[in-house]
């Protein structure tokens, strides 16, 4: 694979994976190990999120405003440091799933085209 | 709570770094953990479970630091954001930011500067080490206070004293310098060899005095000042053992001081050594002419040095002399202080208060651009901007004019004291030492920051309550904003009740100055001439020389045309020396353990003529009152009237010296030495009647006193004549005038000082008036433009706007004059010839402020009667 594919790589998914945080966190407030978990369980498999993505995703979300951070305990009994949604996360999300929308149905439009 | 808790995050993550990382790395160690957990669920062991889930992260630290790279990443780039936002909005209106960089610029640069000017002063004290140890000794004697010490005194204390490492003492003379290009006259200090090690005091060139240059026939070196060294020298290395010759006798250059040593005063230009067994100090044993200054052992309290001066004190006395002693010490700092402290600190409070009228003002300046901005502020808050952006975006406004102002404030503190030690130099030495060091900087650092976090964050969370739905609608300041405007009417109360007591301070410092400047000295000053010649041993080694001269030269000088009165004194009022002596009274003994003590002036005839002191009874001393006729003296009417306060001084008899003096005249007092003193006891007593041995002291320097209608005429001609008699003579001619200016150049300096601060203090008072009346009129343009509609005259919105500024500034104003009633007796003690209360300044000032508040308050009050009814109803 050359160094351009990877770049093309990295910021597809830097943007999918805000919004597939965004939304796996929709439900209920989670740790880290959860999100990643969460991801992999609602894109069946599709996406298994390292934490050398995972953590710095989050911690810029937090930083955006979008999340916030709590300490917490597992559900086993575990410090764990779980993040929710805030009010401009949900807005977050649902303009980015907005856009997304939009540019999946160009992208399909698009590449249907003869 | 959000928004507290977000600034919270913001300065943990910069404030508590190591917090920050801790918390990181748990939630690493927690991730690891989880997993770990979760594969042993899944059925594997444990040591392979966790080896497996550290595979899985890929490095913990790799993890760690790529986080760490975004948080500071997206930290520094909204900061980076902010400035660069910041800075356009301040561009964009250039007379908001000028105005507030101006006002914080002056108050912190004022601020520092007399921070610096009173840390150097009062705070650091004297430039020696450990000068916390120096004292200074005096006694005071029945009839006089603060007299310095006799060589016997000196001598008994120095070698019994069990508290003090080293005790020195000094005294002042004047040395003519020959055999370098002009003769010279330099002010030295004679000093016991030990002077230079207890101030502990290194020289910059050779050595200072050995513990034998104290004894007769060895005193004949020399130690220069830095600026005896530069003038004479022209600053050469091999200045040392040369050979100089100071009034006629030879002496040998020992050592070179260095520029920075000061230590009293900065017009001693050499130090001799003082050999205390010396005929001139035997011949004076108990003559109180040395200044004493001792280094307590360290550690000594000030219960041991009194308990030495109880028992010392009382050992001193020569046999037979029954003298009631208090003697005392004085820190050098207190000396060195002393008598600038209180102006000093008068003057720091002055400018504090100035500091806070300028950050009142700021904060009001800020307050009303916030509610200008609201509109601005909404709009963002609506496309999404977080209020954690915007208070930290106005925060960042403040900051960068806080950083303008402080670089202002620090560019006016170091121009404001070049500028001060230009002026002031003289009558402040310490001030050419100052500088603006750590101490300064770190204050105006401190001051900037604090300026700057508190103008954001009021503003920035007033903005931040507001309703912005409301704002957007145009609804608009209605609850919220008559809050910031109730605060900004707060603000300027607070301003001009400072302004005012600043001002009341300031008019009554002026009002005393004027006082001070009118303050009768007691004699003549207008169009008097005055010259002043030291007479040397080498020259004039005794009485007949001295006497000679003094006809000579008197005789000469009347000769001259254009002079209508001329005389001759020893010691000059408002010329820098005096001379006070014990005396005896004939039939008025004085009670045991008193000594009277009086000023004595040795004077020529007609020298009370010449100054106009007037000759109340009897007559003045002639030309027969000789050195062979009987003895015979004039008093003033403070001591006429404290012996024979209901008969005739003339007539009677006194004594200072061997014989009795009759008393043929008594004159008017006058003031001697300071305008702000009362006059003191004089006896005047012809100068050739002055004791043959006592002459060679106090009657060397001869002082000539010369009216004229053209002065300018007559001074050249009083130093050719002086200089014809005898060319060698250094002669210095000054007017009376001048040197009573001289001696209230402090206090006119400080006048000064007081008036530029309180100016600036009434300035940003009607920039804060203005600012709140220009806003109210803004924010009311409607409701004027409905009564304009409604038949409102202009008078009418006039007298209404001036209405609320003269009610805005009639509280602050009756705030600051109560508040002055009170603090001004701190005053007390630098005000000359008026009460702290005095009623002018109670009542003109009060006046002029309003009268001012009043113009301030007009320009805008001017604006609302112009408002067009049609215009400001359109938008309703």
């Amino acid at each position: 694979m050359s160094a351009r594919d990877d770049d093309f790589k990295a910021d597809l998914l830097q943007g999918t994976l805000h919004l597939l945080v965004l939304k796996a966190l929709v439900a209920q407030p989670l740790h880290g190990l959860g999100v990643s978990n969460r991801i992999s369980q609602i894109t069946n498999g599709t996406f298994d999120v390292k934490p050398g993505s995972l953590f710095p995703a989050l911690h810029r979300m937090e930083e955006a405003g979008w999340l916030k951070a709590e300490w917490g305990e597992s559900e086993n009994k575990r410090r764990a440091k779980f993040y929710s949604l805030t009010k401009a996360g949900r807005r977050q999300l649902d303009t980015e799933t907005e856009d997304w929308q939009r540019i999946s149905i160009a992208m399909t439009s698009a590449l249907r085209a003869s | 709570m959000r928004l507290l808790s977000r600034v919270a995050s913001l300065l943990r993550n910069t404030t508590h770094k190591d917090d920050v990382e801790r918390d990181l790395r748990e939630e690493v160690n927690s991730y690891v953990e989880l997993l770990t957990q979760e594969k042993i669920r899944d059925g594997i062991t444990e040591g392979a479970a966790r080896r497996a889930a550290l595979v899985e992260l890929g490095g913990a630290e790799q993890v760690k630091e790529q986080v760490r790279e975004i948080r500071m990443g997206h930290f520094l780039e909204m900061r980076g954001q902010d400035v660069r936002y910041a800075a356009r909005t301040l561009r964009k209106s250039p007379v908001y930011s000028i105005t507030v960089a101006l006002v914080l610029g002056l108050g912190i640069g004022s601020t520092a500067l007399m921070f610096t000017i009173v840390n150097s002063v009062l705070l650091k004290g004297p430039p020696f080490p450990e000068s916390d140890r120096l004292v200074m000794l005096w006694q005071d004697l029945p009839q006089e206070k603060h007299v310095s010490f006799s060589a016997r005194e000196f001598i008994i204390w120095q070698s019994e004293t069990r508290v003090f490492e080293t005790l020195s003492a000094f005294t002042g003379n004047g040395f003519t310098i020959t055999g370098r290009g002009e003769p010279e006259l330099a002010i030295g200090r004679q000093v016991t060899p030990s002077f230079f090690q207890t101030l502990r005091a290194a020289p910059a060139l050779g050595r200072t005095f050995l513990e034998d240059e104290g004894t007769a026939g060895r005193d004949r070196s020399v130690i220069l000042s830095h600026a005896l060294w530069r003038d004479k020298f022209a600053m050469r290395a091999d200045v040392i053992g040369q050979p100089v010759v100071m009034n006629g006798e030879p002496y040998t250059v020992v050592g070179v001081m260095p520029e920075s040593f000061l230590f009293l005063d900065r017009e001693t230009k050499l130090w001799v050594p003082a050999a205390l067994d010396a005929a001139t100090f035997q011949q004076h044993f108990d003559a109180h002419m040395l200044r004493v200054i001792g280094r307590l052992k360290p550690g000594v309290s000030t219960q041991q040095l009194q308990a030495e001066i109880d028992v010392l004190g009382t050992r001193v006395n020569a046999p037979e002399d029954d003298t009631v002693r208090r003697f005392y010490a004085i820190d050098l700092k207190e000396i060195v202080a002393g008598e600038l402290r209180q102006p000093l600190l008068v003057l720091l409070a002055a400018v504090a208060f100035l500091l806070l009228i300028a950050c009142a003002n700021v904060a009001n300046l800020m307050l009303a651009r916030a509610s200008a901005r609201e509109p601005e502020m909404a709009i963002r808050s609506a496309l999404g901007a977080s209020r954690r952006r915007l208070v930290l975006q106005l925060l960042t406004e403040a900051a960068l004019l806080a950083c303008l102002g402080g670089m202002l404030g620090t560019g006016i503190a170091i121009w404001g004291l070049d500028l001060l030690k230009l002026f002031a130099a003289r009558n402040l030495p310490e001030l050419a030492t100052a500088r603006l060091d750590g101490t300064a900087l770190a204050f105006i650092l401190a001051a900037t920051t604090t300026a700057g976090v508190l103008f954001g964050l009021g503003p920035a969370f007033a903005t931040s309550r507001t309703s912005y739905l409301a704002t957007l609608k145009g609804a608009a300041r209605t609850t919220a904003a008559s809050g910031a405007e109730r605060t900004r009417q707060v603000l300027v109360f607070v301003e001009v009740a400072l302004a005012s007591l600043l001002l009341i301070g300031c008019a009554l410092m002026m009002r005393s100055f004027v006082a001070l400047v009118h303050a009768d000295p007691g004699f003549r000053t207008a169009n008097v001439i005055t010259a002043d010649a030291v007479l040397m041993k080498d020259r004039y080694p005794d009485a007949p020389a001295l006497l000679q001269f003094y006809r000579e030269s008197i005789a000469a000088i009347r000769a001259l045309p254009a002079i209508d009165a001329a005389g001759m004194v020893t010691h000059l009022p408002f010329g820098g020396n005096s001379w006070g002596n014990s005396y005896e009274v004939e039939q008025q003994p004085a009670p045991a353990g008193v000594q009277y003590n009086a000023q004595i002036r040795p004077v020529s005839p007609g020298y009370l003529a010449a100054l106009e002191i007037p000759l109340q009874r009897g007559r003045d001393v002639s030309e027969q009152d000789n050195e062979k006729a009987p003895g015979v003296a004039i008093v003033n009417q403070i001591f006429a009237d404290r012996f024979w306060p209901n008969a005739d001084a003339v007539g009677q008899r006194i004594r200072y010296g061997r014989s009795w003096l009759s008393i043929v005249g008594v004159c008017g007092a006058i003031k001697h030495s300071r305008l702000e003193t009362d006059a003191d006891a004089e006896i005047y007593v012809p100068y050739p009647q002055v004791d043959a041995a006592v002459m060679q002291f106090v009657g060397r320097n001869l002082n000539y006193v010369v009216h004229s209608a053209s002065p300018a005429l007559v001074a050249p001609q009083l130093r050719a004549t002086l200089r014809q008699l005898d060319p060698g003579l250094v002669v210095r001619v000054n007017t009376m005038d001048a040197l009573i200016n001289d001696s209230i150049a402090q206090p006119r300096f400080r006048t000064w000082l007081i008036g530029i601060v309180s100016a600036f203090a009434l300035a940003l008072a009607c920039i804060g008036i203005y600012g709140v009346i220009a806003y109210l009129v803004t924010q009311r343009s409607k409701e004027f433009g409905i009564r304009i509609a409604l038949g409102a005259t202009r008078g009418n919105i006039l007298r209404l706007v001036l209405g609320r500024t003269l009610r805005l500034t009639a509280a602050g104003v009756a705030a600051g004059v109560v508040a002055a009633f009170f603090l001004s007796r701190f005053l007390g003690t630098i005000l000359f010839g008026i009460s702290v209360h005095d009623a002018l300044a109670f009542i003109a000032v009060p006046t002029c402020l309003i009268a001012v508040a009043l113009l301030a308050g007009f320009l805008p009050a001017r604006r609302a009667t112009h408002v067009d009814p049609v215009t400001s109803l359109r938008y309703e």
